[in-house]
């Protein structure tokens, strides 16, 4: 086991109600533990309102523990004088819904809102914004669109490419799948598993697509109403198909086929998760056949 | 222990918005509660008399206590208010030379002058507003929107016949109720997404934190104008063409207990309003008595 | 019977000379929608799907061509409300939708503005809320919700509609599995009994689901056919940046042990007996 005092992101025991004290009070967690360490990306699965973009949103300050303990590059998020603008230069969050996170009117000061916060010089600045363009498959030009002119699939290429723009140690994505085209999900998956191979640097990912928390994620936790209800790897986590299916959740499509063999009585060997593992256990089997 | 989020200021909004529940006032026409609402705002403009402004305050809070809806909230809407409201009083009572004529100066000191006349005034204005709030948190916080329209609706329809656009004005109250609640979480939102790229609005009181707020503005602008036109698209894509045609599923109709509660309402104000005039100076032809 | 015919429609969000420049949203796009079809609609970010779908119900009206639905120009301002009572919208971002201030509400909104009877408006509302499952948030301030609650009960408040044509633009894009499961499947009754869907999509998983599939590329249409005929165009399909739904990735990388055209498997139910069949027969090579 890793040492938890090694960990870029460690969770403990965290519990938050919306609106304390007014009719509209609800519980949202009810003590969280979780841990994010280096060179890893982590999955978050759940149903809708279990509390994933609450949890997300303690992972950088925007919202502090109620209760419990949040602890990010080694610097306590709750406490009344954590310096959270360190934090949020480190830990980029690309927000579920990509029309609250792009509101400059150009793309181009969009994305280089957080570079310019960051005090980089006008020049380093540009070269950024290059880049993170790049990286979301647009030509520098882009940067020149009104961003109330953008589809949304656009806007949401726009609000990542203005968090990698930071250059960001931890990088938090929740959905941010959805919207997106085939190839530019391809291009995200891409930029995910580069981020995460480099040194200091991990991911910590939500989304409702199984297929893509099983090809990507390291570890996957499962939270339902607040809590952490499984953990585990991929392997781990899907195959508990009826803990899954009876908090909202589903095996990805090729689990789901897997299973359909072995339910028809074919000997397939259980555990894959991604299209290539599926594909290898079909192989195997005719393989073992002849 | 708990350090709150610096963003949570929604928090702090409870005026404007319907909490679901069964209390009596919950169960009235929406009708008579835009009655009894209305009757308050404008009673507590006419009362000049520091007796019958508080007892009309004593009577929309029995009736917020009396029905089951409590008060709680309705003082926590009061207090964001309340630094602006002791500015706005504190100049009545001290800056206002309208004030000083024909009337007992108790206090003065170069262009600062305290009368009997200005602390009433100052008085007044407290609690005037006070009851205003109050009024207008005892309706909102029972009402929901679509009551609201139906209501506002219903009672507007008679001056149709000469040209008052019912459902549009019934809207036009929806939308400016419903922008305050989306106003604050719109900035909310703005305010998280800025500062988790890095913007800074943590420290600082004042004019500093006011002026960190500065670039908030334009933005606001901008994404409020967006969603407004979002909404607008939604609304029309489900059939919204305005008033006519439409129906509720509430189908309000008038109920004894409306009746009861809309006359009960109706003497308790009128009582408090006829005691503001009756004890007027005309009346007794004495200034000290008549002061309160 | 048609239900929806588009000529020659092209769109432009600029106007005055910038729209003489000339960039076009969507470009000569001519459709014929047939009463009881179920469509998809896919293609890259910015191809203009959104435009096109909110052609249908007169929200965009078209810069050049037409769209008429039974008949009905979308040009007439007067036959709008008749219009969209036919045909009802999902639209895309679930944050900018919601009107009211209760749950229950927002569901009622649009049969409300129908005209119904109460009665009829209660039975809508509580038929709605429980295919959708969303009984459980009754009584909640819509703009408190999350964003994948916020997401469904824009489905349940068109639902409720009970419009003969329903279009989705990526309405189920956030909800969790089993929610989508369960507007997947109210969505497919309806489509028995007659409803006619239009639904725009990124996933090609669901896209194979549905009867034709229309393939946007740059404002124009670039496919148009069943989704067996689309996912066999597999070179066009790359140079339109789009892919192969799940199940026939797997199946293409195990072609040579399988009997079937890969690209009739588009579920993982398809898949497997496919995969059965060949083990059965003994899973000789082709
Ligand atoms: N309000 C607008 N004003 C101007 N241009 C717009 C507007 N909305 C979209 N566009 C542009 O029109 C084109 C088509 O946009 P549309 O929203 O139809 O794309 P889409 O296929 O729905 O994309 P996505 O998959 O991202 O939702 C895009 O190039 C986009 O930038
Ligand atoms: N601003 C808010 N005020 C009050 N309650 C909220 C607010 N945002 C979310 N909630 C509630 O808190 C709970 C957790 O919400 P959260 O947004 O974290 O869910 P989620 O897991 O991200 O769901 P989704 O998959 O739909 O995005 C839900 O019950 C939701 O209704
Ligand atoms: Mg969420
Ligand atoms: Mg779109």
């Amino acid at each position: 086991m890793r040492n938890h005092k090694d960990a870029l992101l460690a969770i403990e025991g965290v519990y938050h109600s919306y609106l304390p004290g007014t009719p509209f009070e609800r519980r949202s967690l009810d003590g969280v533990d979780l841990s994010v360490y280096e060179k890893e990306t982590v999955g978050i699965i759940g149903p809708s309102g279990s509390g994933k973009t609450t949890l997300l949103f303690h992972c950088n300050g925007l919202l502090r523990p109620q209760r419990g303990t949040v602890r990010a590059f080694g610097i306590p998020i709750g406490e009344p004088g954590a310096e959270l603008r360190d934090i949020r230069r480190r830990v980029g969050c690309v927000f579920q819904s990509p029309e609250d996170q792009v509101f400059e009117r150009y793309v181009g000061d969009d994305i280089a809102f957080g570079p310019r916060n960051m005090g980089l010089a006008v020049e380093t600045v540009r070269e950024r914004v290059r880049g993170a363009l790049a990286t979301v498959g647009y030509p520098f030009s882009f940067k020149d669109r009104l961003t109330s002119r953008l589809s949304l699939g656009e806007k949401r290429r726009v609000a990542i490419a203005g968090v990698l723009a930071m250059d960001p140690r931890l990088l938090l994505l929740d959905e941010p799948t959805a919207g997106l085209d085939p190839e530019a999900r391809r291009d995200l998956f891409e930029i995910i598993d580069r981020f995460k191979r480099r040194s200091g640097r991990a991911v910590l990912m939500v989304s409702h697509r199984m297929e893509e928390i099983a090809e990507l994620s390291d570890r996957i936790y499962v939270l339902v109403r607040g809590r952490v209800v499984l953990q585990g790897t991929a392997r781990g986590v899907f195959s508990r198909p009826d803990l899954l299916s009876e908090n909202g959740l589903s095996l990805p499509a090729p689990a789901q086929t897997v299973r359909l063999l072995q339910e028809r009585g074919i000997p397939v060997r259980s555990g894959a998760c991604s299209v290539q593992e599926a594909a290898d256990t079909i192989e195997e089997l005719f393989r073992d056949r002849t | 222990m708990t350090a709150r989020s610096e963003f949570e200021f929604s928090v702090k909004l409870s005026i404007g918005q319907f909490v679901p529940g069964s209390s009596l006032l919950h169960m009235l026409d929406p009708r008579v509660k835009i009655v009894v609402c209305v009757m308050l705002i404008v009673s507590a403009v006419l009362v000049g008399r520091i007796f019958a402004v508080t007892l009309l305050f004593v009577l929309v809070v029995s009736v917020l206590v009396g029905t089951g809806v409590g008060a709680g909230l309705a003082f926590r809407a009061l207090r964001p208010v309340a630094p602006f409201l002791a500015v706005l009083a504190v100049i009545q009572m001290f800056a206002i030379p309208q004030l000083r004529e024909n009337a007992v100066i108790v206090w003065e000191w170069r262009f600062l002058h305290m009368t009997d006349r200005s602390i009433v005034s100052g008085v007044l204005l407290i609690g005037r507003f006070a009851v205003i709030v109050m009024a207008l948190h005892l309706f909102s916080v029972t009402t929901s929107t679509n009551q609201l329209i139906h209501g506002v609706e219903q009672l507007v329809r008679p001056l149709e016949k000469i040209g008052v656009p019912a459902h549009e004005l019934a809207m036009v109250v929806h939308i400016s109720l419903r922008f305050l609640p989306i106003l604050l979480f719109e900035t909310e939102k703005l305010m998280m997404a800025q500062a988790s790229r890095g913007a800074d609005f943590g420290k600082g009181r004042g004019v500093r934190r006011l002026r960190r707020l500065f670039p908030l503005f334009v933005p606001m602008f901008l994404i409020s104008l967006r969603h407004a036109e979002a909404i607008a698209e939604s609304m029309e894509s489900r059939c919204y063409t305005g008033g006519r045609g439409r129906t509720s599923r509430l189908r309000p109709r008038l109920k004894r207990a409306d009746y009861l509660a809309i006359g009960a309402f109706i003497a308790a104000d009128g009582a408090i309003l006829a005691a503001n005039y009756l004890f007027s100076e005309a009346v007794w032809g004495s200034r000290a008595l008549c002061i309160l | 019977m048609e239900l929806i015919r588009i000529d020659d429609l092209s769109y432009s969000y600029e106007s005055g000379p910038a729209l003489r420049a000339g960039r076009y949203a969507l470009r000569g796009v001519d459709l014929s929608i047939r009463k009881g079809q179920y469509i998809a609609v896919i293609g890259a970010n910015g191809s203009g799907k959104s435009t096109l779908l909110k052609h249908l119900n007169g929200l965009l009206v078209p810069t050049e061509g037409e769209v008429r639905v039974s008949g009905m120009s979308t040009k007439d301002k007067t036959l709008l409300k008749e219009i969209r009572r036919t045909v009802g919208m999902v639209f895309q971002n679930p944050e900018t939708q919601l009107v009211t201030t209760l749950v229950e509400d927002e569901v009622a909104f649009g049969p409300e503005n129908l005209g119904l009877e109460p009665e009829e408006i209660t039975e809508r509302v509580e038929w709605a809320m429980a295919v959708t499952g969303l009984r459980a948030l009754q009584g909640r301030p819509p703009h408190l919700l999350s964003t994948g609650q916020k997401q469904l009960l824009t489905v349940a408040s068109v639902l409720a509609m009970r419009p003969d044509c329903l279009v989705l633009d990526e309405a189920t894009s956030m909800l969790d599995p089993a929610s989508r499961k369960r507007v997947d499947d109210t969505v497919r009754r309806l489509h028995n009994d007659g409803m006619t869907v239009i639904a725009s999509t990124h996933s090609m998983d669901e896209a194979a689901e549905a009867g034709r599939v229309i393939v946007l590329a740059g404002g124009e249409v670039a496919a148009d056919g069943e989704p067996r005929e689309i996912f066999s165009r597999r070179r066009i399909l790359r140079e339109l940046r789009l892919e192969l739904p799940t199940t026939v990735r797997i199946a293409d990388l195990v072609k040579n042990r399988l009997f079937v055209e890969t690209e009739r498997l588009f579920n993982p139910r398809l898949l497997a007996s496919a995969v059965s069949d060949a083990y059965r027969k003994g899973g000789t090579l082709r």
